[in-house]
């Protein structure tokens, strides 16, 4: 979703641009824009997802515009002379050559931003549904979704993004088309206009898949994976569909425009009768700008010779790997220095020092999703390997249901629910429910059904399972290991909601 | 008579624990604890003061499981050939012929062996150690099941010859009854008021069913860890600081098997660590010597017990 969010503020952002360079002769939009825009777009939904809180000094945000102030100077000035130096704010104001690249990438930013808080309140939002009986959760869902005054639920304004902006660029597109402006790249224009409506629908989409999947979790069932494969069926449809629409509505973009139509059906009329009119031609000069050829000439390149794409996307590099390195480096540094040494005045931290332990933190929780996503595939591999091996002793003459305790160790099936029970009592430590050495792993499970009672069942069945695993001489059948490892998940989420129940109290106390 | 499942023990269980409740109000634990030492093959202390239902509950399950029942209610001046028997010179036949004691039954009550002299507590000895019975030269084998339910008043101390450690360390398990709840009172007075609820009690089960299922408790599998965890538990009452003596490799060996009987009862055919804890106290605390400071302080080998519980570590999941 946060990529579709991205991807969609990123087209409209460019989408604009195109057409705020067709409407204004004066300016041409660069080509390094791209790259800046896709880049902020893509920080500023990930930091508004995961990072931001209603607690995030206002400093920081105003850093994030230096930044962006800053970028822009930077890839403007790269190859290019001004008449002004790039510290005279003031002049680059009322500048048009710096001030269209940055009021886009402001709206990029904001835009992208808008919809990372969004999924940022659909996360708190199921963090908060809890304790509901069944038939009031979707009730529920929508009444906290609301929560905030004047506020949408995050699915309207999801569709009202996508149908907003959808409608905007078709209506600039016929205005385009109206006025008489010949496109230079009519298919990068369509490309981006697909790119808007796929992602839009993409975003809109998945955010009513995850109210669903939230809402299922919440009644204690288990959320069919079908409906998600229906639903990217049904996006593949709606997807086509919008292609063919894209491609035959009569604007500029449209290899069908409204002239090739009207060609089609006169030349149709000519074949039945042989003294009808001749086509008429559209004359050339009519469909250029005024003072311009077929192509826009924008004023400056007539007088400056425009840098080479090259340089820009160079130039974007260059800042991408020492400017936004080195920063990110320095963060990354204080972070680490901070969480080291400070440990639990963490909560105390506000402004700058926050941001960047907030910042190593995220680098420190990538890292580690990186790593169990190389090694989760690694361990895979293994265990079918064992289960191959295991299910092979098996079949070579040991008793069926008995096997003695070597073979227990490398029972793939076994190994699953104790890891699933090692990962339960890890979990509860985090709550504070910590297992004591001398408590039996029985003790422990009713401890835990005292504090998470919802499912008290679901713990005897795992304990069950788990005693099984660990102390019997029993061959685990793979129902039985499915069903305790879907009762030690649904425990699992359960008291990861409880954590983060805790760091969102934490954070707002 | 077909070879029983480890489910029938289970079975086994409830069927007796119904019918003894049809005498003991409550006290549920203390019968499977009872239950439990019947599988394992051990013998059973009963320790409590007078009037709680020790005696009835021995006679309860006596008759709940058939079999030969005796009883021997202990004074000072009871000898030990009062127990084994005894040999007399049958004019007759011209030769010693020889006349059984109590102790020849399937389940013997010793009722206050305490108040028996340390010779007499002897002659139980060989019996409740090996099941078997040497009198003048010739040994008796005694039972299967062969079953000794001791009782014990621990307040009186005139009259009385305290255990010594070798008879005590022969009992499976200690058990203490304790008095009855409110309701449970009540109800054992609306029982007992018109009629002796023993006297109409059936039994339940056989002798034979018994040693089926005795032997199918040895069977019940035990892991490396649990093992651990057992001699974990009694070596740590031997480095007590509040213990003069702990239990011996005896005790860890009715540790274990009364896990595997507890497990059994439970319906599983494995022992985890909760059957060591629900038996550990009943099982050690009585094996203990406490040193005398701890026993001025009014220490007691439960409290020990249940102490150590709370500290050796189980390794559920290394």
């Amino acid at each position: 979703m946060t990529l579709a969010c991205a991807l969609f503020s990123w087209a409209v952002g460019s989408l604009l641009g195109q057409y705020i360079s067709l409407f204004y002769g004066d300016w041409n939009f660069p080509v390094w824009l791209y790259g800046l825009l896709f880049l902020l777009s893509f920080e500023s939904v990930f930091y508004s997802a995961y990072v931001l809180s209603p607690r995030t000094p206002l400093t920081w945000r105003f850093l994030e515009i230096g930044l962006m102030w800053f970028l822009v100077t930077i890839c403007l000035r790269m190859g290019r002379s001004f008449s002004y130096p790039w510290w005279a704010v003031w002049r680059a104001a009322v500048d048009k050559a710096f001030l269209f690249p940055f009021g886009l990438a402001f709206l990029t930013w904001s835009i992208a931003g808008g919809f990372g808080q969004q999924l940022s309140r659909m996360k708190r939002i199921a963090d908060e549904l809890g304790d509901q009986a069944a038939s009031t959760i979707s009730w529920e869902f929508e009444s906290l979704a609301l929560k905030p005054e004047n506020s949408s639920i995050p699915l309207e304004y999801f569709l009202r993004r996508w149908v907003g902006f959808a409608v905007l660029f078709a209506g600039l597109a016929i205005a385009v088309r109206r006025s008489g402006i010949q496109i230079a790249s009519p298919f990068l224009m369509a490309g981006l206009y697909t790119l808007l409506l796929g992602t839009g629908l993409v975003a809109q989409g998945s955010a009513y898949l995850e109210r669903l999947a939230t809402i299922w979790e919440q009644i204690g069932l288990e959320y069919p994976r079908v409906l998600t494969a229906n639903w990217i069926r049904s996006l593949l449809i709606v997807s086509l569909v919008l292609m063919v629409l894209i491609n035959v509505i009569p604007v500029d973009f449209s290899p069908l425009t409204y002239d090739d139509l009207v060609r089609f059906f006169f030349s149709l009329l000519h074949r039945f009768s042989a003294d009808s009119p001749a086509l008429p031609e559209v004359p050339e000069e009519d469909l250029s700008p005024p003072g311009g050829g077929g192509v826009l000439q924008l004023p400056w390149q007539a007088d400056e010779e425009e840098p080479p794409m090259w340089a820009g996307i160079i130039a974007l590099l260059y800042i991408v790997v020492f400017v936004g390195g080195l920063g990110m480096a320095v963060a990354v540094f204080v972070g680490f220095v901070i969480v080291t040494f400070a440990q639990s005045e963490l909560e105390r931290l506000r402004g700058l020092p926050k941001a960047a332990v907030q910042f190593y933190l995220a680098v420190r929780t990538a890292f580690q999703q990186a790593y169990s996503f190389v090694f989760s595939g690694f361990r895979s591999v293994k265990r079918y390997a064992a289960t191959k091996a295991w299910s092979l002793s098996r079949s070579q003459g040991e008793p069926e249901g008995v096997y003695t305790s070597p073979s227990r160790r490398d029972d793939p099936l076994a190994q699953d629910i104790r890891g699933a029970y090692r990962q339960l009592v890890q979990q509860a430590t985090s709550i504070g429910l910590v297992q004591k050495s001398s408590e039996t792993p029985g003790e422990f499970g009713r401890q835990l059904q005292q504090t998470v009672p919802e499912h008290e069942p679901e713990i005897a069945d795992f304990i069950d399972a788990y005693h099984l695993a660990r102390y019997s001489h029993h061959a685990l059948d793979d129902r039985l290991t499915a069903r305790a490892l879907s009762a030690a998940g649904s425990v699992l989420s359960s008291l990861r909601r409880m954590v983060r129940r805790k760091q969102i109290d934490r954070t707002t106390d | 008579m077909t070879e029983p499942r480890i489910d029938s023990i289970a079975e086994f269980g409830r069927t007796l624990t119904e019918n003894i409740s049809r005498v003991i109000v409550g006290k549920k634990t203390e019968i499977r604890l009872i239950l439990t030492a019947l599988l394992s093959e051990g013998h059973i202390l009963l320790e409590d003061v007078p009037g709680v239902g020790k005696t009835m509950l021995a006679r309860a399950l006596a008759k709940s499981i058939g079999g030969t029942f005796s009883r021997i209610q202990c004074t000072p001046d009871l000898l030990p050939s009062d127990i084994t028997g005894v040999s007399v010179f049958d004019q007759k036949a011209g030769e010693f012929a020889f006349h059984p004691g109590p102790i020849m039954a399937q389940v013997v009550l010793v009722d206050e062996i305490n108040r028996a002299t340390p010779r007499t507590q002897a002659s139980l000895l060989e019996a409740m150690g090996e099941a078997q019975l040497t009198v003048d030269g010739t040994s008796y084998q005694l039972g299967p099941p062969f079953l000794v339910i001791a009782t014990q008043n621990p307040i009186e101390f005139e009259g009385t010859f305290p255990l010594p450690e070798a008879q005590v360390d022969r009992f499976f398990m200690r058990i203490s009854l304790g008095y009855p709840t409110l309701d449970e009172e009540k109800e054992i007075l609306r029982r007992q008021q018109s009629e002796k609820p023993l006297i109409g009690l059936e039994s339940c089960s056989c002798p034979q069913e018994v040693v089926l299922l005795q032997r199918l408790v040895r069977d019940v599998y035990v892991e490396e860890s649990i093992r651990d965890y057992i001699i974990r538990l009694t070596h740590a009452t031997r480095s007590h600081r509040s213990v003069k003596l702990g239990a011996s490799p005896r005790g860890s060996l009715a540790l274990l098997r009364a896990s595997q009987a507890w497990a059994a009862l439970e319906g599983r055919d494995y022992v985890i660590p909760d059957d060591v804890k629900h038996t550990a106290v009943s099982i050690l605390a009585h094996r203990l010597i406490l040193s005398p400071e701890s026993e001025m302080r009014g220490l007691t080998g439960d409290a020990v017990i249940k102490e150590l519980l709370n500290q050796v570590p189980v390794n559920a999941e290394p």
